[in-house]
């Protein structure tokens, strides 16, 4: 091979063919903007959304006849560890969280994007079912500071991440039994961290000296994701992110409509699984199924995540439960489209002129367990449809097995 | 139709209704009145006791759900539930909607 060759190999491996045209046409598209669905035709090319109207005239590559059925943007697949994890107990295959180090208390360092896999079969898995992308995160583990993550589009990109770094901090009650013994006791420990920004000097048993200054960035640039459900826990979350001048998102928050009106006042958004309805434990006594219209009746932005990486794919289920429960189903689909984006730094996920083509036909309401995606298009290139679920289908699903099942290969 | 999850077993009609969806995409044939037995009539015969319960039949316990609309959605919701003839649960009625020992006295004082 010569080196004209070599280079070529890098150009293909490196861009993706962006030549096809799509043109969707007579969608029910649902721009992901909270705005009421219109029936429209879209225009992709170059991997970006180029018209939005009724009635397009262009030569594509490949024209979707969506006759009516629903079209959005790619949904956000929640907070997951998507890339991180293949099987909880196979241990080598799991990179979510941090643990078994004998040095410091808190890792703000830590940062999973370093272990991130885009070919982790949960990835395609996710993908097919309508998902574009999540937010990556990482996992309490003996460590309640929990270290960093940010947006990560499910493109099959090793690096594809976008948008704000998030620090994930765990301040439920589950913190205090991991540290210090009391919630009290973690927010004395979580304070005197951040007091330790201001000093020179540098406790080393709390935080190394390249955790205070990833701390430090954090506290200017990033966004700061507190665990946390219970009502006196999240009001306490929005002292210390006032106290410290943070950019604070609630995970959890099954108590969050008790206090509503102070995390609207505090323009906290609370990403919520709109399923939770159950007294599990003591910090999510008063769970209730309409959580999500309540905050959002007070002006507090929603957002959804299942709590699940191999079932991420649950979570247009969550919204539908949100909107079986009063919340407005275009807030819902927006809070599943574009708003995640926009709270997390990431680029613009409208349906809109300009923006990036990840976008989704759906066979029926994006939202109900009766429809799910005919097709999905990422970054402006037709999906195979294929994960390894589909394929393990292919192959089972065939009376006749032949010479035997592993001779099926889809 | 089973679920493990104390979530999942809230929404088997949910469940079911993903069930029928997949296998329908697959290109099997399955009809809502062959889904709904997943959930009914298949349940009461695992148990020996579809005698008794599990389709709604003359002579059958009067063990029935009054839905909103059509249960394979996420959208629906009972409304009324009998069991054995007696309504158990009232959507609109908070007299007929019970509570666990553990939740009773919690978060006094506190509504929406």
């Amino acid at each position: 091979m010569n080196c004209s060759k070599y280079f070529l190999m890098a150009l293909l491996l490196s861009a993706p063919a962006y030549a096809e045209t799509i043109l969707i046409t007579d969608g029910l598209v649902h721009t992901g903007d909270g705005s009421t669905a219109e029936r429209r035709d879209i225009l992709i090319s170059d991997g970006t959304i180029q018209r939005v109207a009724a009635d397009l005239q262009a030569d594509a590559d490949t024209v979707i006849e969506a006759n009516g059925r629903p079209v959005t943007p790619a949904l956000f697949a929640g907070i997951t560890a998507s890339g991180l994890s293949e099987i909880g107990m196979v241990y080598e295959s799991v990179d979510s969280g941090l643990n078994e180090l004998y040095t410091g208390l808190m890792h703000p360092e830590f940062d999973v994007r370093d272990a991130y896999n885009p070919y982790a079969s949960v990835i395609p898995v996710t993908r097919v079912e309508g998902y574009g992308y999540s937010l990556l995160s990482a996992t309490t583990r003996d460590r309640t500071l929990a270290g960093q993550g940010s947006l990560v589009r499910f493109d099959g990109g090793f690096t594809s991440f976008e948008g704000d770094t998030v620090l994930y901090v765990n301040v439920d009650g589950d913190s205090g039994n991991k540290l210090g013994g009391s919630r009290a006791a973690h927010w004395m420990l979580l304070q005197n961290a951040f007091d330790e920004l201001a000093t020179t000097d540098a406790d080393l048993t709390l935080i190394s000296a390249a955790g205070k200054a990833t701390l430090k960035s954090a506290r200017k640039n990033s966004l700061f994701v507190f665990q946390a459900n219970r009502a006196s826990d999240l009001l306490r979350v929005i002292r210390f992110a006032q106290a410290h001048k943070l950019r604070a998102v609630i995970s959890g928050g099954q108590q969050a409509w008790m206090v509503r009106e102070a995390l609207s006042d505090a323009s906290i958004p609370v990403v919520l699984n709109a399923m939770d309805n159950l007294p599990g434990n003591f910090d999510a006594l008063g769970a209730r199924l309409d959580n999500a219209a309540l905050l959002h009746e007070a002006g507090v932005t929603v957002l959804f995540t299942s709590g699940e990486t191999h079932n991420a794919r649950k979570v247009r289920q969550v919204a539908g439960v949100a909107v079986a429960n009063g919340l407005p189903h275009a807030v819902a689909i927006k809070a599943m489209t574009s708003l995640p984006a926009a709270v997390f730094g990431g680029a613009e996920r409208g349906l809109v002129p300009g923006a990036r083509a990840d976008v989704v036909v759906w066979s029926g309401d994006p939202l109900d367990v009766n429809a799910a995606a005919d097709q999905v298009i990422i970054g402006g290139q037709l999906d195979s449809m294929q994960s390894r679920q589909t394929q393990l289908l292919q192959r089972y699903l065939p009376v006749d097995a032949g010479m035997g099942r592993a001779y099926i290969n889809p | 139709m089973h679920s493990d999850s104390e979530e999942g077993i809230q929404r088997l009609n949910q469940e079911a209704a993903k069930a029928m969806l997949r296998g329908n995409r697959a290109g099997l044939d399955i009809p809502p009145e062959r889904a709904i037995r997943w959930i009914t009539s298949n349940a009461a015969k695992s148990l020996g006791i579809d005698g008794q319960t599990g389709t709604l039949r003359p002579g059958m316990m009067a063990d029935l759900v009054l839905w909103n609309q059509d249960p394979f959605s996420v959208y629906a919701k009972p409304l009324q539930v009998y069991i054995d003839g007696a309504l158990h649960f009232d959507r609109d009625d908070p007299a007929l909607q019970p509570q666990s020992d553990f939740e009773l006295g919690q978060l006094l004082g506190v509504s929406p």
